[in-house]
C-alpha cells in the first residue's frame, strides 16, 4: 500500500504537575512532503507521565483541519499514544515515535524528535519538536457491513454484491483525493480511496481536453464533457517575421502571415521581425479565427556628422538591437548624402555610410547575405530638409 | 387616402374609416387613446382621416403566427406580451407582440411566417441595439406583416419567391409600407429615416403618404409629412478583396463613393446577408481592422460596402463578394 509522509512542526507547551507528569497544549503546522504540497494547522492535547527519568508515555489527542484549499473544514480527531526517553533535568531531548488513529482518517505513524526548553516567564516545559508523519494512502477501515432491514419481501441475498467500481470518462482523467490523502491519483486507482470517504466528499477530476468537474465521493460514474474546441489565430506581419503563439514557435512564413489553433480564451502573440519585438493580445473563442495585425517594420534612420561615413556608438547599440529583432529578414541599406559638394565624392560618402551601416548589422550578427547593400543616392534634396550637415541610411526589411 | 387597401390587408389591427368616423370614436371603439391612434398612424393633431383610409390599430397583435429567429451574431433579448425578458436564441420562436431588442455588436434576423413550407416569407434584419415589436402578422393570399421599431434599424429583404408580401414598419415618427421588402427603416431622435432600397415603397406621416421609388430616401419628422426624396448615395465597387480571394490579410478596400461622407461595411456568413456578423462604419474607402474575429464553421464570408452621405442616408449596398479562408483556419 502506498504511504504519504509528511513533515511536522509542532511547538508545545507544558503545565506539569507536581511530579514527573504534565499536560499540555500544542500547535503545529504540518506539510506534504510529496506532490501536492499542503499545510496544516490544529491544537493537540495530551498528557505525560515519566515513570522514570529515562522513559516517558504520553497519550493525545490531536485535532487538525482538512487542507484549505477544499469546499469544507473536515475535522479529524485523532488520538495518539507513544512513548519515548527524556533527560533529566531539562532542557533535554525528546526523542518519540507514536502511532495515530484519527477518526475520519486511516492511521498514521509519527516519529519526532524535539528539544524541551524553558520559555522566560513560564513555570511549565515547552517543547518544539520535529516529526515524520507516514500515513498509508489506502482505505482505514474495511467496508462496513450492509445494515440488516426488515423485509416482507423476498428474502434478500445474504452478501449484497460489492459496487461495481466507478468509471471515470476518459479514463485517463486524474482525481483529486482530499485530505488525508491529497493526492492526484489516476481514475483508475480513485475507486478504492473514494470509498473510504464519506458519501458527500467533494472530488475534482481533471483530463487535458475535458472541463474540470467536481463531483461527489459517492455519486456514480463520473463523465466529464470535452472543453470548447479550439480557436483559431492569424497572425498578419510581414514578411521575415518570427511569431509566437501561447509557448509554441510557429514556422517560418514567407508570407509574413501565419496560421495556429489556441485554445478558446485569451490568446498572446509575439511577433519578432524587421527590426521589431511586439506582443499583440486578443482573445478568441472556440470556433472563432481571429486576425492580428501586426504593426509594419519601421524605417530606420541613421544619421552622419557632416561629410563622415562614421557611425556612432549609440547608431552602433540601435544597429545591433535591430539585428536581434530581425526574424528572418534581411535589410537594404541605402546611403545618401547632401547634394553640397562634387557629384562623385557624395556618391562615395553615400556608399561610405551604407558600408559602414552594413558592416554594423554583420557584426551584430546577421549573416552576409542577408545584407544588401543599394546603390547610393547622392544629392536626393529629400535626404535632408535641414542642410547639409547630416544624411541619412534606411534600413529596410525584405522578404 | 392614407393607406391603400391593397398595400396593407391585416386581418387583427386595421380599421377602415367610414364616412362619419372620428379619430376619438374610432379609438373609443378599439379602447384606444385618440394619441396612441394618432402616433400609430403618423397623423397631425389636427388630421382628420378620410373615409376609405386604412388606419392601423396598436396594441391588436393577431396571435396566431409569430416569427422565427433564424440568424443571431451576439445576444439579443425577447419580451413577450406579459411574461419575463429571456435572451432570444437562433431558432427560437417569436410570437406576435414580442418585443426583440439586439445588444451591442448584436445582429439578429427574423423570418417572418410563410404560407406553406418552402414557400415564400420575409425577413427582418436588426442591427446593434435595435428594439422591435412583432405587432401582427398574416398568412395566405394577403401574406403582411407589421412590426414597430422604437430604437435602431431594420432592414425588410425582398420576399423569395413570386408571391407578394407587404410588410409595414411602424416608427413613433413615421409608417413604411414595402410590398416585396427591399427597405429600410431607422428610428431617429424625433424622426424616421426610410431608404427605399430595391422596391418602391409609401411612406406615410402627418396624414400625408409619399411614394419612394428604388434609391431614394426620405427622412418623416415626428408629426409631419415626410421629406421629399431623396438619392440615395452610391455604392462603393470593391476592389479588395477580390472574388473568392483569401482572407489572409483584412484588407478591405473599394472605390469612393461620389457624395459619400463615409462608408458601412458588412460581413456575413450568407450571400443574403441574412446573418450578419459584424458591421463597421468609416470615413475612408478602406478599412485594415488591427483584430478580425470571424467564425469558421459557417458557409463562407461575404462583403459589401455601403456608403452614406451628410444627411445620413445610406445608400444601396453593393453586390457581395465572397472571400475564403486561410489555409489551416478551422477545426
Amino acid at each position: 500500500m502506498p504511504i504519504a509522509t509528511s513533515v511536522q512542526l509542532v511547538g508545545e507547551y507544558a503545565e506539569e504537575a507536581p511530579g514527573p507528569s504534565g499536560i499540555g497544549l500544542a500547535a503545529g503546522a504540518e506539510a506534504r512532503l510529496w506532490r501536492a504540497l499542503h499545510a496544516e494547522a490544529g491544537l493537540q492535547a495530551g498528557a505525560s507521565g515519566e515513570p522514570s527519568p529515562v522513559g516517558a508515555a504520553w497519550a493525545g489527542l490531536r485535532l487538525y483541519p482538512a487542507p484549505p484549499s477544499r469546499e469544507r473544514a473536515l475535522l479529524s480527531v485523532g488520538a495518539a499514544l507513544g512513548g519515548g526517553w527524556r533527560g533529566d533535568p531539562v532542557p533535554h531531548a525528546w526523542t518519540g515515535a507514536a502511532v495515530e488513529a484519527p477518526l475520519r482518517a486511516g492511521p498514521a505513524i509519527r516519529v519526532e524528535a524535539g528539544y524541551r526548553f524553558d520559555l522566560p516567564g513560564t513555570d511549565g516545559a515547552s517543547f518544539l519538536r520535529v516529526g515524520l508523519v507516514s500515513r498509508p494512502r489506502g482505505p482505514a477501515a474495511t467496508p462496513e457491513p450492509a445494515p440488516v432491514v426488515a423485509s416482507t419481501g423476498p428474502p434478500a441475498p445474504e452478501e449484497a454484491p460489492p459496487p461495481p467500481p466507478r468509471r471515470f470518462e476518459p479514463e485517463g482523467a486524474l482525481v483529486w483525493i482530499p485530505h488525508p490523502w491529497c493526492e492526484w491519483v489516476p481514475a483508475s486507482q480513485a475507486h478504492a480511496l473514494l470509498g473510504s470517504l464519506p458519501g458527500d466528499t467533494r472530488v475534482e477530476v481533471l483530463a487535458p481536453g475535458y472541463l474540470p468537474t467536481v463531483a461527489d465521493s459517492g455519486g456514480g460514474d463520473v463523465r466529464l464533457a470535452p472543453a470548447p474546441r479550439q480557436g483559431t489565430v492569424v497572425v498578419v506581419g510581414s514578411p521575415g517575421d518570427r511569431f509566437r503563439v501561447g509557448d509554441a514557435d510557429l514556422p517560418p512564413s514567407p508570407s509574413g502571415v501565419a496560421v495556429a489553433a489556441v485554445p478558446e480564451g485569451p490568446v498572446a502573440v509575439e511577433v519578432l521581425g524587421g527590426g521589431r519585438g511586439e506582443t499583440l493580445e486578443g482573445a478568441v473563442g472556440a470556433g472563432y479565427a481571429l486576425w492580428l495585425r501586426a504593426s509594419r517594420p519601421p524605417p530606420v534612420e541613421v544619421r552622419f556628422a557632416e561629410g563622415s561615413a562614421q557611425l556612432s556608438g549609440v547608431d552602433r547599440r540601435r544597429i545591433a538591437d535591430m539585428a536581434a529583432r530581425r526574424g528572418d529578414a534581411g535589410f537594404d541599406v541605402v546611403g545618401s548624402a547632401s547634394a553640397d559638394g562634387t557629384p562623385d565624392g557624395n556618391t562615395r560618402l553615400a556608399d561610405a555610410r551604407a558600408r559602414a551601416v552594413a558592416d554594423a548589422l554583420v557584426a551584430a550578427g546577421v549573416p552576409d547575405e542577408h545584407v544588401r547593400v543599394l546603390p547610393p543616392v547622392a544629392g536626393d534634396p529629400a535626404s535632408d530638409p535641414t542642410g547639409d550637415r547630416f544624411a541619412r541610411i534606411q534600413l529596410r526589411s525584405t522578404p | 387616402m392614407i393607406l391603400s387597401l391593397a398595400h396593407l390587408a391585416l386581418a387583427a389591427d386595421h380599421h377602415v374609416v367610414r364616412p362619419g368616423d372620428t379619430l376619438s370614436a374610432i379609438a373609443s371603439s378599439r379602447g384606444l387613446s385618440v394619441e396612441a391612434l394618432r402616433v400609430a398612424n403618423g397623423l397631425a393633431p389636427t388630421a382628420t382621416p378620410e373615409a376609405g383610409t386604412v388606419l392601423l390599430v396598436p396594441g391588436a397583435p393577431d396571435h396566431g403566427r409569430g416569427a422565427v429567429c433564424v440568424a443571431l451574431t451576439g445576444t439579443a433579448r425577447a419580451l413577450p406580451p406579459g411574461g419575463a425578458e429571456v435572451p432570444l436564441a437562433a431558432g427560437a420562436s417569436v410570437t406576435a407582440g414580442t418585443t426583440v431588442c439586439t445588444d451591442a455588436d448584436s445582429f439578429l434576423t427574423l423570418r417572418l411566417p410563410t404560407a406553406r413550407a418552402g414557400g415564400a416569407h420575409d425577413e427582418i434584419s436588426l442591427v446593434a441595439r435595435t428594439c422591435l415589436t412583432l405587432d401582427a402578422s398574416s398568412v395566405g393570399a394577403d401574406r403582411s406583416s407589421l412590426v414597430t421599431v422604437t430604437r435602431g434599424e431594420v432592414s425588410v429583404r425582398a420576399a423569395e419567391g413570386d408571391d407578394a408580401a407587404t410588410v409595414t414598419v411602424r416608427t413613433p415618427s413615421g409608417v413604411t409600407t414595402g410590398e416585396r421588402g427591399g427597405f429600410r427603416v431607422t428610428a431617429e431622435e424625433g424622426a424616421a429615416r426610410t431608404e427605399a432600397l430595391h422596391a418602391p415603397v409609401e411612406v406615410l406621416g402627418g396624414g400625408v403618404r409619399r411614394d419612394l421609388d428604388a434609391g431614394y430616401g426620405s427622412r418623416t419628422r415626428t408629426g409631419e409629412a415626410p421629406g421629399e426624396p431623396v438619392a440615395l448615395p452610391p455604392p462603393g465597387d470593391p476592389e479588395r478583396p477580390g472574388h473568392g480571394e483569401t482572407l489572409l490579410r483584412p484588407d478591405f478596400a473599394w472605390a469612393p463613393a461620389a457624395r459619400a461622407l463615409g462608408y458601412r461595411i458588412e460581413l456575413a456568413a450568407s450571400a443574403d446577408f441574412s446573418r450578419v456578423l459584424l458591421v463597421e462604419e468609416v470615413s475612408t474607402p478602406s478599412w485594415q481592422p488591427e483584430a478580425l474575429l470571424l467564425p469558421f464553421r459557417v458557409p463562407g464570408i461575404w462583403w459589401r460596402v455601403s456608403s452614406f452621405d451628410r444627411t445620413g442616408f445610406l445608400g444601396v449596398p453593393s453586390a457581395a463578394r465572397p472571400v475564403a479562408f486561410p489555409p489551416g483556419v478551422g477545426p
